[in-house]
């Protein structure tokens, strides 16, 4: 059980930002033990939560460092490459349908 | 408020705010603050070090801002160095993400440098780790992740110069790194699509 549980976190701490509730949600399908999961999850949450840094709001928003101007500098890059890879993703999937 | 492995402490749910000073418990599988308390002396940067760490995050502010905007979330940590006597290590963890998971897309940039110190001697040596992580899921899974270590090294003889010094070093870095990233997505971006434009002619031309 210990091994399964180790796999479980593992494939957990792989999940993509903002994703964790959605890769739990499809391995608990997948494995059919909600409780393995859900155990993995608990120590995978605060790796995941360390690897990408997660931001989480004060309460009264003490320390938070935030502004609602759109940059036009590297936050537009972080969307160029979304663009670019879902616009390369888009051809292969239309070449592959000829 | 940042989750760092810098700022955790060892109970493993409770991590330091340095900006405000406190110490917040979080509940990671809900992923929400559930109580909060002043720090310790202990658990703050030294008092020789604290100067250095607020000029530091001054500085940064506004980069964080305009750079990691609009979810850009700063935390600046200090604490005595281990390389030599009255040394300080000061660590800045730059951080922000965006998910928009009914368009099947989300995406993070991180970044975290740490600053070693000797007062004195003014040599400031700095090493950092910046990420990109992104994740495009529409009737497939397309992802992007890419690290990228990164040291260089400055001067400064006191806090508010430390601050100033420090930061550009990181902001120049980053830009050099974010660059030549975007140039290479794009570049590969490109020879797909002129590699598929030639497969489509084919199968065009072959089901003619």
């Amino acid at each position: 059980m210990a091994t399964h549980e180790a796999l479980v976190q593992k494939l957990l701490a792989q999940s993509p930002p903002a994703e964790l509730p959605d890769v739990v949600n499809s391995l608990k399908l997948l494995t059919s033990n909600a409780s393995l999961v859900d155990s993995a999850a608990a120590a995978a949450a605060r790796q995941v939560a360390h690897a990408h840094m997660v931001a989480l709001d004060m309460p009264g928003g003490a320390g938070k460092v935030r502004t609602v101007l759109f940059s036009f500098g590297y936050s537009l890059s972080l969307l160029t490459l979304i663009d670019l890879l879902g616009a390369a993703h888009r051809l292969r999937r239309a070449c592959g349908r000829q | 408020m940042l989750l760092t492995a810098c700022g955790a402490l060892a109970d493993g749910n409770s991590y330091l705010e340095p900006c405000s000073g406190r110490v917040v418990t979080v509940d990671h599988v809900a992923g929400a603050v559930t109580g909060t308390r002043p720090a310790d002396a202990s658990e703050l940067a030294p008092p020789d070090v604290e100067p250095f760490r607020v000029a530091l995050q001054g500085a940064l502010q506004s980069y964080c801002s305009d750079i990691y905007a609009p979810h850009g979330t700063l935390a600046v940590y200090g604490r005595e160095g281990s390389a030599a006597a009255g040394s300080m290590d000061v660590t800045v963890c730059l951080s922000s993400a965006k998910a928009n998971l009914r368009n099947f897309w989300s995406g993070r940039l991180g970044s975290c440098w740490q600053a070693c110190f000797t007062p004195g001697t003014g040599d400031i040596t700095l090493s950092g780790l910046m990420e990109v992580d992104v994740h495009y899921c529409e009737d497939g899974n397309v992802q992007l992740r890419a690290k990228h270590n990164a040291s260089t090294s400055t001067q400064a003889h006191d806090a508010v110069s430390f601050g100033s010094a420090v930061a550009g070093a990181i902001q120049r870095a980053e830009a050099q790194y974010y660059a030549a990233l975007e140039v290479c997505i794009v570049n590969s971006v490109c020879s797909i699509r002129q590699t598929l434009r030639h497969v489509c002619a084919r199968v065009t031309h072959l089901h003619a």
